[in-house]
Order: structure tokens, then sequence, then C-alpha cells
């Protein structure tokens, strides 16, 4: 009885040890991802203006440290197939020491602005399949 | 006995209950019915013992309650109690299931200091947090009874974006100080009327207390055309009221870019860069700045020179922009500044002690220079009445009392004290063209022009650095420098209320002068 007990918990720790051994192998077979695509929110500017992204990539906001007004990014318009186009969009502004950072899953056109200088400041990012 | 007692008892009774009735109808101003009170939900903050222990919470669990149709009726007030909180505030009034329209915040004691929002190790949504209190498209915001500090953009900020149905209209803004926040103490942007009232602010890298980018009628309002003459920005015009508020040690005391219809009345600007700055900039929509009112306030002493390294704070602005290849920042050492500025009315101040220029208006030469694209910051039919200048000889402005650029027109000077100093120029043009009295016609900006190169005073042609002129000035190099040309008439200013002047003494070799 003893015997049996011990055997089968030698079984269920060599189990776990290779499940675990698997996922760390995997894990490690995995493409390293792509850093974001960096973006400088500028007074008055986004740069650069229009970038391209693979599917999955994901793209980063930074304030500038030189600026004197406050900005957001707000998603103007998306994807027809985006849902829950919110997310990508700030909710408030900032002037300098902040980031925004979100990935993209769905193909198509995206559309930022800052609506506090809406008519200054706009810029595309295209994902690609 | 009983009959003859009940006749007079029961005429007695109907004049009693007739009394009654009638008092309402008869009682005038203070005996109508009362009116019926508002029911008012509070939401109590505090870091031990409330439902709340962040304003944020507070802040969205009353927007969620006045979202409700049942409570629209109901008034939602965020009492906060005494107690450091450290983060920032978000009201987004485009949010479906919030509403913060007419919402109050307020401290629950009238000692501002008592509840602090505190900006620093603050996180926000982006990182550090931003402001003490933004609120987005919201109308009838109030704000009381609170001190913001240490905040990465502003401590008070109510704005909306000029486009997707957003507005905000008849904020208050009452009984609140802002300290050290990175640009502006109390600001408020694409707002209709409001008041910021019985505040203070200091330390900003701009100004303590801003109203900017005042919306118009349209959304495509200029003040350009001749044929026919252009529309008003507002019809029926909604003022801002800034009043009895205490401006010092910042960059700017006031500023308002592109701002209209703002009154700022019976307060002081002292300590500053410079005080009162209205302008016109290409940063901002419905370009350009007028129509404001600044009347019975004590402007005095901004000679703060904070492009030394002793400063407190540092200006967040890399200047106003470049002309001829050179930077141009504010004037400092000057009281009142109308740049770019179109019908503003400087009445009755007393302007005294400022080092360089007591009251300066000048245009952003559009023209040749751009620093002012589209060329909408021209200085026109501004009135400089009535103003009490240096406190009688007490203590006087440094270089000039008044100092104009000679461009624009329609501008007047009446009623100021008599021995005020104008700046003359280079003699070319005589004092009664630069400074004519009032009243004066009426001029549309693009009758006149936002470049002068005969006067001397705003561009000195082939000697560009003279800092008699507002380019030579405001292009010093190092900035630092400007005080090179104040003028100190006293070796101390005479006492003036509680108030103590303060000015920063360059570290050596930080200033040399030519």
């Amino acid at each position: 009885m003893r015997r049996a007990r011990k055997l089968r918990a030698l079984v269920v720790v060599s189990c776990a040890a290779a499940v675990a051994l698997l996922g760390v192998t995997a894990a490690s077979a995995q493409a390293p991802k792509k850093p974001p695509v960096k973006v400088t929110v500028n007074d008055f500017y986004f740069a650069p203006i229009a970038i391209t992204v693979k599917k999955g990539g994901a793209v980063k906001w930074i304030w500038s440290s030189y600026n004197t007004y406050p900005h957001d990014v707000h998603l103007k318009k998306g994807p027809a197939a985006l849902k829950n186009k919110g997310r990508f969009s700030t909710t408030t502004t900032a002037v300098t020491d902040a980031s925004f950072q979100r990935t993209f899953e769905v193909p198509g056109t995206y559309k930022f602005i800052c609506t506090v200088h809406p008519s200054e400041m706009k810029m595309t990012v295209t994902v690609k399949k | 006995m009983k009959h003859r007692l009940a006749v007079p008892l029961l005429v007695l009774g109907l004049c009693a209950l007739l009394g009654t009735l009638a008092a309402p109808a008869l009682g005038g101003k203070g005996g109508g019915q009362k009116k019926q009170q508002a029911k008012t939900k509070t939401f109590e903050v505090c870091k031990h013992g409330c439902r709340y222990r962040t304003i944020q919470k507070a802040v969205d669990a009353a927007g969620s309650f006045k979202a409700k149709k049942a409570n629209r009726k109901t008034k939602a007030v965020v009492a906060v109690r005494p107690g450091k909180y450290v983060e920032g505030v978000v009201l987004d009034g485009t949010l479906r299931k919030k509403s913060f329209d007419d919402l109050t915040i307020k401290g629950t004691k009238k000692d501002r200091k008592k509840v602090v929002l505190e900006g620093k190790n603050a996180k926000g949504e982006l990182g550090a947090a931003q402001n003490g209190i933004e609120a987005i498209s919201v109308d009838g915001l109030v704000l009381e009874n609170m001190w913001a500090r240490n905040y990465q953009s502003n401590g008070f900020f109510i704005h909306a974006a000029n486009e997707g149905g957003q507005r905000c209209d008849g904020y208050r803004m009452d009984n609140l100080l802002a300290s050290a926040n990175r640009s502006y103490g109390l600001f408020a942007k694409n707002c209709y009327g409001g008041k910021m009232i019985n505040s203070a602010g200091y330390h900003h890298g701009d100004s303590a207390f801003y109203v900017g980018e005042t919306p118009c009628d349209s959304k495509t309002w200029t003040n350009h055309g001749t044929a026919p003459p252009p529309a008003p920005c507002q019809r029926k015009p909604k003022w801002t009221l800034l009043k009895n508020l205490r401006s010092y040690e910042n960059v700017l005391g006031y500023s308002g870019t592109n701002s209209k219809y703002v009154k700022i009345v019976e307060s002081a600007f002292y300590n500053n860069g410079a005080g009162i700055v209205p302008n016109t900039l290409d940063s901002e929509g419905f370009e350009p700045n007028g129509w404001n009112v600044f009347e019975r306030n004590d402007v005095f002493w901004n000679n703060y020179n904070y492009f030394l390294a002793g400063s407190q704070f540092h200006t967040v602005s890399g200047g106003l922009g470049q002309v001829a290849g050179a930077t141009v920042n504010y004037p400092t050492g000057v009281g009142i500044v109308l740049y770019g500025g179109a019908g503003n009315v400087v009445k009755d101040n007393d302007v005294f002690g400022n080092y360089k220029w007591g009251v300066a208006s000048f245009s952003g030469p559009g023209e040749v220079f751009i620093a002012n694209e589209g060329d909408d910051a021209k200085n026109v039919n501004n009135q400089i009445v009535e103003n009490e200048m240096g406190r009688g000889g007490a203590d006087p402005n440094g270089e000039f009392d008044f100092w104009n650029d000679a461009t624009g027109g329609g501008n007047c000077w009446s009623g100021n004290t008599a021995g005020a100093t104008f700046a003359p120029g280079n003699g070319k043009v005589p004092l009664s063209q630069i400074y004519p009295a009032c009243p004066q016609p009426e001029v549309l900006a693009d009758q006149v022009r936002s470049l002068d190169i005969v006067a001397g005073l705003q561009i000195n042609l082939g000697e560009e650095s003279d800092p008699k002129t507002i380019l030579g000035y405001a292009t010093s190099n190092p900035p630092q420098t400007q005080e090179c040309t104040w003028v100190r008439r006293l070796p101390a200013h005479p006492a003036f209320q509680k108030f103590q002047p303060v000015e920063i003494a360059p570290q050596p070799g930080e200033v040399v002068c030519k």
C-alpha cells in the first residue's frame, strides 16, 4: 500500500516535470515579440504621422518632455470589424511624462487625432494581415 | 351667553383663516411661497470611515448616479474631508453611462489647504497623473475649497474639444489654490463662460490662471474680411469672470490665448515674470484674443526673472516661436501685456514697480516675419484708460509706463495718471500718433498692418537685437539678459499692503550685459 502510494506520487511529479519542461521548450521556440512602434506626441504634431504594423503589432505613444500643451490620443475612425473602439482612445490628456500603448489585432486603417488640437494633430496607423 | 360669545369667536376665526390664506399673496418679496428645495445626494470622501477613499471613486459614483433618469433633478455633491489625496481625478463627460453636469466637488472646510490633491507620486491612465482634476465636456461644474499641487500638467483643468458635440459651460472655480504644477494652475479651455474667484496660484511654468480658446458661434469664425465686416465671435457673449485672485511667482500671472469675453477684476498680480497677458497664438483656435476687460486690479513688481538658475520654477514654453531666426520669449518686467489683441479694455488698474514697462501692447508681425500664421495677432481697438501708474510716483514703473509698437490701429490712451511716461521710439512718429487719445474710430483688422518699421518700437531693421524694440527685447540671448535693460528707479519698493517683493539674484556670470 505504502509502495503503491509512493509510485503514484513519483508518476505525478514526473508528469508535472515533463509538462513544465514542454512548456518551457514551447515558449522558447516562439518568435520574440516585436517591440511596439513608437510615436511621439509633440506640441501640435504626432511623429511619425503614418505607420504600418502587422496584425498583432503594437504602437506606443510617448509624450515629449518638451511639450507645453495638453494632448490626447483619440481614435476618430477604425476598421468596421473593430470592437470596443473606445479602448484605442485615452480618457485623459497629458502634457509630458506619459505613454499609451495598444495592440492592433484587426487589420485596416486607424485614424487618430488629438481632440484638443484636432485640426493640427492627425495620424494614421495601417494594420496589415 | 354661549351664542353671544360664539358669533364674535366665529368672526375672529374667519378673519384668522382669511389672514393666513392672504399672507403669501400680500407678503411681497420675502413672503412668497418657499422655493422647493432641490434634493442633494452627497458622496463623502475621506481616508477612513467614508464610503469613498478616493475622490475619483466618489466622482465616478456621482457620475453614474446622475446618469440615471430618475436622479436628474437631484444635485450631486462630492464632499471631500480634510486629507492628502495622491491621485489625478478625471471627469469624462463624453462617457455614455456617466453624467458630470452640474456636479460639485468641494472640500468640506473653508480652509482650502485642508484638502490637498497631491501630484507627486500620483498615477494616472498614462503614467504620472497629469492634473489634479480634469473635466472634459462638462457643464456647470463647481470646484471649491481645494489645493492642487505638483502635477505634471495643471492643477484644475476644464476643457472641451472643438468637435464631437463637446462643450463646457458655466463652471465655477471658487476658493482654490494651485501651486508648482508644471503648466497652469486654474485652466479653462474652449468653454463658454465661467468663474474663477477667490483663488490663488504660484510657481507655475506658465500661468496661475488661464482662459483660452473661447469658442465662437461659428466654428469657422474669423475677424478677417472687410465687406461685409466680420461678425462678432459670440452675438450674445457669455462672460467669464475672474475676481479676487492672487497670482504671484509664476511665468505669467494670467494668460489667455485667444480668450474673449473675460473680465478680470479686483485681483492682484505681482512678482511674476509678467502680470496679465492676453495673447493671440496659432496654438489654439478662434484667433485672436479680444473683447476682454481688465479693471481695478493691482499689477505690480512683476520682475521675476525665471530664466535664472535660482528660480523656483522655469518656463515650460520653449519660447513663443522664431522670428528672423531668433527665439521669442515673453517679455519680463512688464505689468500688463496685450499681445495681438482686439478691443480689450484696460481700465482703472494700479500698475507700479514693474522694471520694464507698465502696460505694453503690440502685434505679432504676421506678414513678413510669420510670427503668427494668417496674420491674426493684430493690436487693434484696445482702450487703456484711467489707470494709476507708479503709485503717484511712489513706486514708478521702470523704463516706461506705456509702450506701444505703433502697429494696428484704433487703440487709444486717456485719463491715465498725469505725468505717465510713454515710449517714444526713434522719434520719427509723433507720440500723439502712437498713443492717440480716446475715443478712436474702430478699425477692421484687415484695414491695418501688424508690421511697423518706421517708429522704431517693433523692429529696428539692421539692428534686430535692439532691446528698445519688442523684437530685440523678447529675443534677448541668453533670455535672462532681458533684465539688462530694466530700470530700477528706487533702491527698494515702498511697502504695499502685506505684500513682499520677490526677485531672483543672478549667480556670478549668469547675466552679462553688453
